[in-house]
């Protein structure tokens, strides 16, 4: 190695201090631990109501939950959950004109582990075979999640839909 | 837990974190000049084999401070803002690189690397050496240069910080947000910090704000590249690399033109890169080039019909230097630009109405590549010392994060918006931050293009999916549903606690909230709603842009499986292209190995079309997976197609794993050939040493099965055998 005595005048003392100390190393270094995954799902009854104009939209169907909650063995970190809200299954029908609204909407979400959580975001509704190209309406989705955090699993799921 | 300190934290506990850092930089300013080893670090116990600096008083961020009455970590000063405050400066327009004829370039361009002599400083070694880096002979000529002569010069060079005299943005006064290119534009973040020095900053040009090359296919451009820095490797001002590889993400040409990691150039050297800018698939598909679909721009409104295959149209690159375990340094240092390619399909003209343009939010005024209404946002988190200096620690190998947001290398700008469809091409430009994109008011925002690929069909979206490193999502946002008057923020709701992953999605109130202790997360560009347009909006976003190529009759070749984790090992010991760190990856079940460009680990064959799956080999981390060349398709996600959103339906050339994730992709290896990459885009993690280099090399002469490996030096390039072949490699 090429010392460069400026330049170490003050990290020299810390290197040779550690080197002192230093372990036994080789070209190799701890393999990954063996963090587990473990899926769970729930398809949630939802009926919620966007109100407003140009007319309230009345949602029925289902939502579909996967939570994949992932550890970390090698850091020791929380363990985070993977998880998506599949908005697809719910169909709205407009008070007014009965005109039928859908949802493209499929969010995945990465957040650490805790037996209750909560997310809430918006999502676009469009008239039923409408292009999907505009803004569209906005509405708002409540979700609500129990886990077991010693199964590492969804228990419950709550999905709320209103105005935002 | 911030990996910074509070901005309320005490003095003491300021002053314990400022001599930490001092400490941690000498050592790192030794490592980046190669005066120290990553490996000889962790021989010591300086790192520790997971690869974070050891605990040590004084040297470590994050062990308990001597001031401190709990646990909680005394973290990296926060970088000083001199009074600053978000959202008072306008975010500049990119910088539009000069396009000029290939005349004017001194020596002409050729072939094969110039290897004309001259001489070389004696800190460099002394005697004589190439004006051109790149590897002399056939193998690294360019390839079919005969073919696609190049028709548009850009010559620039790389440099440390200076004022830019000739900002081109290429848009009047008024849609750059008022920014007069007339004046000097200073190479700062805003304009009450300091200028950036120009050991400090190394950039294209050597000025800011960052540059754009514009492009059209077979239009085909010499990218020569002048490497001015500094001579001394010693002159880095602390961290950085004078040695540069510049790769044009994610062009589909010959690997002498990709800014291979091994093939890298020295200061006062040039290197050409070549990029025909042609589809993929010319060889093979559409060979009379008679589907108007494939075309490019004539100039005059009309299109030049060109062979290929139309739905391999890409439109948003960018380049940025590759050199071999110095990339984020470099990169973080300034050296990214973003390469908008422009099509029949994707014209950057929002009037013409010929049945093949799709007429995307960009303007009118000229034939092809009107910026008024498309606009690119690097997004990337910087750091600065106490002068205000740009700031970098490496000590830290699951990431480097830096404590502000830049967009557009400026501190939280605002942007003057008028009531109409704007597209954005958003790149993330960070080193290891991960992002997630909503606008304040969670409205909607319409996907187009990932990675700069038109998807087949557009997507709705309140918020974007998490952003890796290098991924580009191309979005419209309508500002026609707001009044002038109105403002409206683009919101960050990735937090991080380190640059191993995020470590929560926040929901936009939380993010709002302020409550984050990552200084990052929340409101980062402001969107100002000034005026309805002058003229009416003529852009549309379609119900169908490109729809994927099918693959389903072109037969599956080989499937391979790359594991990307820690703990690699390392069967090599070569001087040049050996490295070490605490990341690897094990490919087909292999052994997991630290990066070496000698070794080969894949060798696709010429014209063939492989499955790949690649497998994050831990939960605690993310990885960006990056892979060289053509773009691909997701074939599943976790092992299931249904788990592929619709956003990803489209081609890539970045795949986010994940954490404990995996993606299985197919791609096809044709039209050109040479050494490519595959690594990590954390790059960080790809410095460290997460990357491996698989070939296409039997296209018959000048090939060779397999490869020499280029070997670098100022006195020019010789060659090697490869160091090793991965049993399943061929």
């Amino acid at each position: 190695m090429k010392m460069h005595k400026v330049l170490y005048a003050r990290a020299l003392p810390w290197l040779f201090a550690v080197v002192a100390v230093a372990v036994g190393w080789a070209d190799s270094q701890p393999a990954d631990a063996a963090f587990t995954s473990t899926l769970s799902s729930a398809v949630v009854n939802v009926i919620g109501t966007i109100a407003g104009a140009p007319e309230s939209i009345r949602f029925t169907g289902t939502a579909r939950i996967d939570a994949n909650a992932v550890t970390d063995p090698d850091f020791g970190g929380s363990t985070q959950v993977v998880f998506s809200v599949d908005l697809t299954g719910l169909t709205g029908t407009g008070a007014t004109t009965n005109t039928t609204f859908v949802t493209p909407t499929k969010l995945t979400f990465v957040r650490p582990l805790a037996p209750v959580d909560s997310v809430n975001f918006t999502f676009p509704v469009f008239p039923s075979g409408a292009p999907q190209t505009t803004a569209g309406r906005l509405g708002k989705v409540t979700v609500n999640l129990v886990y077991n955090p010693a199964l590492l699993r969804l228990t419950q799921g709550v999905v709320l839909v209103a105005a935002p | 837990m911030s990996i910074f300190l509070s901005r309320k934290a005490s003095r003491a506990r300021v002053r314990e974190a400022e001599n930490a850092r001092r400490n941690r930089w000498e050592i790192l300013t030794a490592l980046s000049r190669k005066q120290v080893t990553r490996r000889e670090l962790i021989k010591w116990g300086l790192f520790t084999s997971a690869g974070v600096i050891v605990s040590k008083s004084g040297l470590s961020p994050f062990i308990r401070s001597a001031y401190a009455d709990s646990s909680i970590p005394t973290g990296l000063p926060a970088s000083p803002l001199f009074g600053v405050q978000p959202f008072t400066q306008p975010m500049p327009r990119f910088d539009v690189f000069r396009r000029d004829p290939v005349s004017v370039l001194n020596p002409a361009p050729m072939a094969q690397s110039n290897q004309t002599q001259q001489p070389v400083p004696a800190i460099l070694g002394g005697g004589t050496g190439p004006i051109e880096g790149r590897p002399p002979g056939p193998i690294w000529a360019h390839q079919r240069f005969d073919v696609f002569p190049p028709q548009v010069a850009i010559d620039l060079t790389n440099e440390g910080a200076k004022v830019n005299n000739v900002y081109n943005p290429q848009v009047a006064n008024n849609q750059n947000s008022g920014i007069d290119p007339t004046q000097p534009f200073n190479p700062r973040f805003h304009p009450g910090l300091p200028d950036q020095g120009p050991l400090a900053f190394w950039t294209f040009n050597g000025t800011f704000p960052p540059k754009l090359m514009i492009g059209r296919y077979h239009e085909p451009i010499l990218f020569r590249e002048h490497n001015l820095l500094p001579d001394d490797p010693n002159q880095n001002g602390g961290f950085g690399r004078h040695t540069i590889s510049t790769h044009e993400h994610n062009g589909h040409h010959g690997a002498e033109n990709d800014g291979f990691t091994g093939a890298y150039f020295f200061p006062r050297q040039f290197y050409d890169y070549h990029y025909p800018i042609v589809l993929a698939g010319i060889n093979t598909i559409n060979t009379a080039a008679t589907d108007p679909r494939a075309s490019t721009p004539n100039g005059s409104g009309g299109l030049i019909n060109i062979p290929g295959d139309w739905r391999e149209t890409m439109s948003t690159h960018w380049f940025h230097d590759h050199m071999f375990s110095f990339t984020s340094q470099n990169v973080y240092k300034g050296m990214a630009g973003m390469f908008n390619i422009y099509s029949g399909l994707d014209r950057g003209n929002e009037a013409i109405n010929d049945g093949v343009n799709l007429r995307l939010p960009s303007g009118t005024a000229k034939d092809f590549g009107n910026l008024e209404y498309d606009v690119n946002l690097m997004l990337a988190d910087k750091a600065w010392d106490a002068d205000g200096q740009l700031a970098m620690d490496i000590f830290d190998f699951d990431g480097f994060l830096g404590d502000q947001m830049t967009v557009n290398l400026v501190y939280k700008p605002f942007m003057e918006v008028e009531r109409r469809k704007y597209r954005f091409r958003i790149l993330n430009g960070a080193v290891s931050r991960f992002f997630k994109i909503a606008l304040s008011d969670s409205s909607t925002m319409i996907q187009i293009a990932n990675d700069g690929n038109l998807l087949p069909t557009p997507v709705p979206l309140t918020q974007l999916d998490e952003q890796g490193i290098a991924e580009r999502y191309d979005i419209v946002i309508d500002f026609s549903r707001y009044s002038v008057g109105d403002k409206v923020w683009m919101v960050n709701l990735a937090e991080h606690q380190d640059g191993r992953r995020p470590s929560d999605d926040l929901t936009v109130a939380e993010a709002l909230s302020g409550n984050s202790a990552d200084p990052c997360v929340g409101k980062f560009l402001e969107f100002r709603i000034v005026r309805d347009p002058a003229q009416p909006d003529q852009s549309q976003v379609p119900a169908t842009l490109i729809p994927n190529p099918d693959l389903s009759a072109i037969p599956v070749a080989r499937q391979r499986i790359f594991e990307f984790g820690r703990g690699a090992g390392q069967n090599t010991n070569d001087p040049v292209s050996t490295f070490f760190g605490p990341w690897g990856i094990k490919t087909d079940n292999n052994q997991m190995y630290a990066a070496d460009f000698g070794r080969v680990s894949a060798a696709p064959g010429f014209g063939t079309r492989e499955i790949w799956t690649i497998a994050n080999g831990g939960g605690g981390w993310d990885h960006p997976i990056h892979i060289h060349f053509e773009e691909g398709q997701i074939l599943a996600r976790n092992g299931s197609a249904a788990n592929v959103p619709a956003w990803e339906k489209g081609r890539k050339d970045v795949y986010r794993l994940r954490p404990g994730g995996s993606v299985t992709l197919t791609m096809q290896f044709r039209d050109f050939g040479g050494m490519f990459m595959e690594h990590c885009h954390n790059t960080v993690h790809e410095d460290n040493a997460m990357l491996l280099r698989w070939e296409i090399d039997n296209s018959g002469a000048p090939f060779l099965r397999p490869l020499p490996t280029p070997i670098p030096s100022p006195q020019g390039v010789t060659f090697r055998d490869p160091t090793d072949i991965e049993p399943t490699a061929f």
